[in-house]
């Protein structure tokens, strides 16, 4: 049965139609306000957990002996494949995706393992890989449209 | 046609997906243009290279943590680093590239950095590379 055009029914869903959509936009900026006020004290593209690990203090030597003796002491996972002082006393180890960061004479080292968030990316994200990625970024849009025929 | 959606699909995964396994990435214009210099060089005889475009290489020691706006090389000489600063957004470091060697380019800057009478610390010269571009390599590098 067909309703007749009524201007209480098209007020009514003008006015339901138009508040779906200046919801959703009223959570969409609230969220994304608070990000873009906050954003020195996030990263949009990577989670990072820093982890405290402590050990019995150990002599301030060169770098690679004072590597393999943290390597021992934290009982990681083999060498690292680079190293790095800062100061006598203050030695990082790469690894694959992670690092652990150690003052050796206070026995106190910090093993971070920095994550790249699955679906929340910055500047990193398509965008940021170059112009032949970006452009492929459009490929999922043709191929949404050739699926809807 | 689907079957022409799904091709284009997987074509685009595994076009994204390629950076992920490249050997070496390449940041903003490359490298190659500036003479290499050594880190070391650079900071024992700075006025000679302030204003001037330079090419340096090292282990990744440290990425900005907020936006990847930086990152900082290890020198050839123990306990020295450089910073390379890149214009937030137009390039951006990976966090995970430390401990991965890198070479990066760009024009080495001095900065007056002004005392801060709430600290009480007195005015400092830092001097860092403002970057035009970098490659990042998954190699190590010999000696470092």
């Amino acid at each position: 049965m067909k309703h007749p055009w009524t201007w209480r029914r098209v007020n009514r869903a003008v006015h339901r139609d138009a508040g779906y959509l200046v919801a959703g936009l009223t959570l969409l900026y609230a969220i994304s306000g608070v990000a873009v006020n906050h954003r020195a004290d996030w990263n949009p593209s990577w989670s990072i957990a820093p982890e405290m690990l402590r050990f019995d203090p150990l002599p301030v030597t060169d770098r690679d002996t004072m590597a393999a003796a943290l390597v021992t002491s934290l009982r990681l996972p083999g060498p690292p494949r680079a190293s790095f002082r800062r100061a006598p006393e203050k030695i990082e180890l790469y690894y694959e995706g992670w690092t652990v960061e150690a003052d050796v004479t206070a026995g106190v080292a910090t093993m971070t393992r920095p994550r790249e968030r699955p679906v929340l990316r910055g500047r990193t994200g398509l965008a940021g890989r170059g112009k032949w990625l970006a452009m492929a970024g459009l490929l999922p849009a043709i191929a949404f449209l050739l699926m809807r025929r | 046609m689907r079957r022409a959606a799904a091709t284009l699909l997987t074509l685009t995964a595994i076009a994204t997906a390629a950076p992920a396994f490249a050997a070496e990435t390449k940041y903003g214009a490359g490298v190659g243009k500036a003479p290499a210099v050594k880190v070391s060089e650079l900071m024992a005889n700075p006025d000679r290279y302030v204003g001037k475009p330079v090419r340096v290489d090292g282990v990744v020691t440290g990425v900005c943590a907020k936006r990847g706006c930086w990152m900082e090389l290890a020198s050839d000489k123990e306990f020295q680093t450089i910073k390379i600063k890149v214009d937030d957004g137009v390039i951006v470091f990976p966090l995970d590239a430390k401990g991965k060697v890198a070479t990066a380019e760009g024009v080495f800057t001095r900065i007056d950095v002004p005392a801060d009478p709430k600290s009480g610390k007195g005015p400092e010269v830092v001097y860092r590379i403002q970057g035009t571009g970098a490659v990042i390599r998954c190699v190590l590098l010999a000696g470092r």
